[in-house]
């Protein structure tokens, strides 16, 4: 009986550290991408320090020029953000006191965000370009009056374009999301909208402005797409901008890391209000209420959201000219096939790879939060930089390391790295939410059942989030497909993607064929932004 | 006086239809299960949300017609009743004043309403580092300065402890006292504790008030919906 009883326990013993070992090795799968992730921007930090210890380059890189960059850098950027925050705030409340659906407003705001930059940038030439449908308007009615879109007021207009639509997002959730017996309250107590927002509802607005203001910021900083196509001087020159000369007109590589890290180590500075989201999870949250409406719109919030519509939609009047240039020799051309061929290869793997880096490190970072590990913030912070280190830094960084290595890696691969390094903090900051949604409720469940971290990550989490993975994947696709930052640097004639495909046509001033290839990469987006959002909309269990 | 005439609304397979008179000033309890009507009926009387047919009128006078800030009525839910970000004194004063002016005459006018509530503490304290009894009492401050002829309360003390629901219904009783012109109807499944407070009782079923009218207890402890309420399904 004894020796039954000794034999059983040690059976159960031997069980119990076999089932202990199964579950440390299943975190440690777990968490590998992400340990991969930092080793190997850990080999890129020692990279840099190592290559200027070792080769002491002497070259000038602080030169008027580069001041010159950096100045323009900031006001441009500061410009834009007042800007963005102003009138995203203004559209946010009329889009609030309007009667059109939140899930309309939503996706047309989300889209705008992730729309092309050199979409929407083509869009504004096609419109207030020297031969523009207005100025070419003017010139029928015999106005003689020209004006430039090139230049600064281009710049400000372009960046504002995609931070307005951001910062309106921010501004128009935080509306809806105003508890129902708040607006009980303001209603029974006649609260006028102008008291509302001045007294009681400010400090929903302010709760993480500062957030918002930092992350906007730095987008205007990293605006390389934007600047390469409408600076007309070399006095509107940006950091990015020099750092693409350096490298592809004066082959200046230490200057280009030089000016690279400066702007890297200045976005990280502007990043640091960012980490207050580490204590409010809320703030990411994109959760709707059953919105309860009490203010009504009036003559000046709808006219205000008219002529926003006008400058939100007037870009897409480029598609019917696009479609109007039909070319199917184009369409079917060597080049554009390769290019489209490209785009989507490129937006495949660098999804893949930032799918596989953000799950892995939602995963440890949950952990971190759920074992209040001192290295929390740490984890955090290793992700978000990566949202801000601009692409055009990381390229040049990437562009050394591969004449080093004898040009090792191809372009594609490159490319397809840079753009998952950019997909993975936002593919980590929308889903971090959701991940971290009960996460204190969850945890004791998963202790007290004993439930496997295989488990709880694709029968629980993945399963609470399907339709925001689904989505967030289709965005970020689509963000990938459209990069026009690296491509710019690692190009080759047997490697080009269709936006850098799209600039060449209008460099060389094909203008009607740039925006056929434009009109039918935008239907191609918009059609599969638009079945994703079916598929999701569709499926019961996604719901 | 309130007097509710066929008071109607639909939402989807949802119908309501509300007939109710009261005469007599006090405290009456709106009861029924969950899901059938009693938030309905609150939001319909508040005004939140908007009848398809009937009326219904306060002193003869009729209210159904007004915008929720124009009827006399004051409302407390269960939560969300003070902005956690103002203080006290803006809390309550917005009820009256809605730029909430610091100015000696409101001070007063919180003050006083203060005491009568045994908030003790001071008015420019934030409301969100007072305790959950302590921040309803501010809500019902606001209702007290309002002083308006119908109060609803929309099961506002469910989240307290027991001994603190009983200081509440003291506080309301005196609240009552002061203000002789007062119906409050009060939404609760706590009913064993409101019965020595109130007048009658309000019994929801299925979108509609049981017999049309306020019902002793005595009255309804027999009906058979009413019980069912109480114990289930269980027989």
């Amino acid at each position: 009986m004894a020796q039954h009883l000794i034999e059983l326990l040690g059976l159960n013993l031997g069980l119990a550290v076999l089932s202990n070992v199964k579950n440390k090795l299943t975190v440690f799968f777990l968490k590998l991408p992400y340990l991969l992730y930092l080793i190997i921007i850990l080999i890129l930090v020692c990279f840099i320090f190592s290559y200027f210890l070792k080769d002491k380059p002497n070259v000038i890189v602080f030169d008027r020029f580069f001041f010159n960059s950096l100045k323009f850098t900031f006001i441009q950027a500061i410009l834009s953000t007042l800007i963005s925050i102003i009138i995203g705030f203004l559209i946010g409340i009329c889009l609030y006191l309007s009667r059109i659906k939140i899930k309309l407003i939503s996706v047309v705001l989300n889209f705008f965000f992730i729309a092309p930059v050199i979409f929407v940038s083509y869009g504004v030439i096609f419109i207030h370009g020297s031969n523009g449908l207005i100025q070419s308007f003017l010139n029928k009615v015999g106005i003689n009056f020209s004006y430039s879109i090139f230049g600064f007021v281009g710049i400000l207009y372009v960046t504002s374009y995609f931070n307005i639509s951001l910062s309106a997002n921010y501004f128009f959730r935080k509306l809806i999301n105003i508890p129902e017996n708040y607006l009980k309250l303001l209603q029974a107590n006649n609260v006028s909208f102008y008291q509302a927002l001045k007294y009681y509802l400010r400090p929903i607005f302010q709760n993480n402005i500062i957030v918002l203001c930092s992350i906007v910021l730095i987008f205007c900083i990293s605006n390389f797409t934007i600047i390469y196509i409408f600076a007309n001087s070399p006095f509107l020159s940006t950091l990015e901008l020099v750092i693409y000369q350096k490298i592809s007109f004066e082959a200046n590589i230490y200057a280009a890391i030089v000016y690279g890290l400066i702007q890297a180590f200045i976005v990280i500075l502007l990043l640091s209000p960012l980490l207050k989201i580490s204590n409010n999870f809320q703030m990411l949250s994109l959760k709707k209420t059953e919105n309860y409406k009490i203010y009504k719109s009036n003559l000046l919030s709808t006219s205000f959201l008219i002529i926003m519509s006008i400058y939100f939609f007037s870009p897409c009047l480029m598609i019917f000219k696009g479609l109007s240039s039909f070319n199917l020799d184009l369409l079917i051309s060597y080049n554009a096939i390769k290019s489209f061929l490209s785009s989507l290869s490129v937006a495949t793997i660098s999804l893949l790879l930032s799918l596989l880096i953000s799950l892995s490190s939602l995963y440890f970072a949950r952990k971190l939060f759920e074992d209040n590990s001192r290295f929390k913030k740490l984890m955090l912070f290793s992700i978000f930089i990566l949202c801000f280190v601009p692409a055009i830094s990381l390229s040049s960084i990437i562009f050394m390391i591969n004449i080093k290595l004898d040009f090792y890696f191809n372009n594609f691969w490159i490319v397809s790295i840079i753009n998952s390094c950019l997909l993975i903090p936002i593919i980590f900051l929308f889903l971090l939410p959701k991940f971290m949604d009960n996460n204190i409720y969850e945890k004791s469940k998963i202790l007290q059942f004993g439930i496997n971290p295989l488990i709880r990550i694709f029968k629980i989490d993945l399963i609470k989030f399907k339709k925001d993975l689904i989505l967030i994947s289709s965005a970020c696709f689509v963000l990938s497909m459209g990069d026009l930052t690296s491509v710019t640097i690692f190009n080759s004639s047997e490697f080009k993607t269709v936006p850098f495909f799209i600039s060449q046509l209008y460099s060389s001033y094909r203008y009607d064929d740039a925006f056929f290839i434009m009109s039918i990469y935008v239907i191609f987006i918009i059609s599969l932004l638009y079945i994703v959002s079916l598929m999701v909309h569709r499926d019961a269990t996604l719901r | 006086m309130l007097r509710l005439d066929n008071l109607s609304y639909s939402v989807g397979k949802f119908k309501a239809k509300y007939t109710l008179s009261i005469n007599k000033n006090g405290i009456y309890a709106l009861v029924g299960e969950s899901g059938s009507g009693k938030s309905t009926f609150m939001n319909l009387l508040g005004g939140y949300t908007k009848q398809n047919k009937g009326h219904f009128l306060i002193n003869n006078k009729l209210v159904s017609n007004l915008t929720p800030s124009k009827r006399p009525i004051s409302s407390l839910f269960q939560n969300h009743n003070n902005f956690d970000h103002l203080n006290i004194f803006q809390n309550v004063i917005m009820g009256v004043d809605p730029n909430m002016n610091f100015n000696e005459e409101n001070k007063k006018k919180v003050n006083y309403v203060m005491k009568k509530l045994s908030l003790k503490m001071s008015m420019l304290g934030l409301v969100s580092d007072l305790s959950g009894g302590e921040q309803q009492r501010v809500s019902l401050a606001r209702c007290w300065l309002r002083n308006e002829n119908l109060l609803l309360l929309d099961e506002p003390f469910n989240a307290l402890d027991p001994g603190l629901r009983k200081d509440m219904f003291k506080q309301l009783l005196s609240f009552h006292k002061s203000n002789s012109n007062l119906i409050t109807i009060i939404s609760s499944h706590f009913l064993d504790e409101l019965l020595d407070i109130v007048e009658g009782i309000i019994f929801v079923s299925k979108g509609s008030i049981e017999s049309n009218k306020v019902l002793k207890y005595k009255d309804i402890k027999n009906n058979i919906k009413f019980k069912r309420y109480f114990l289930g399904n269980l027989k």
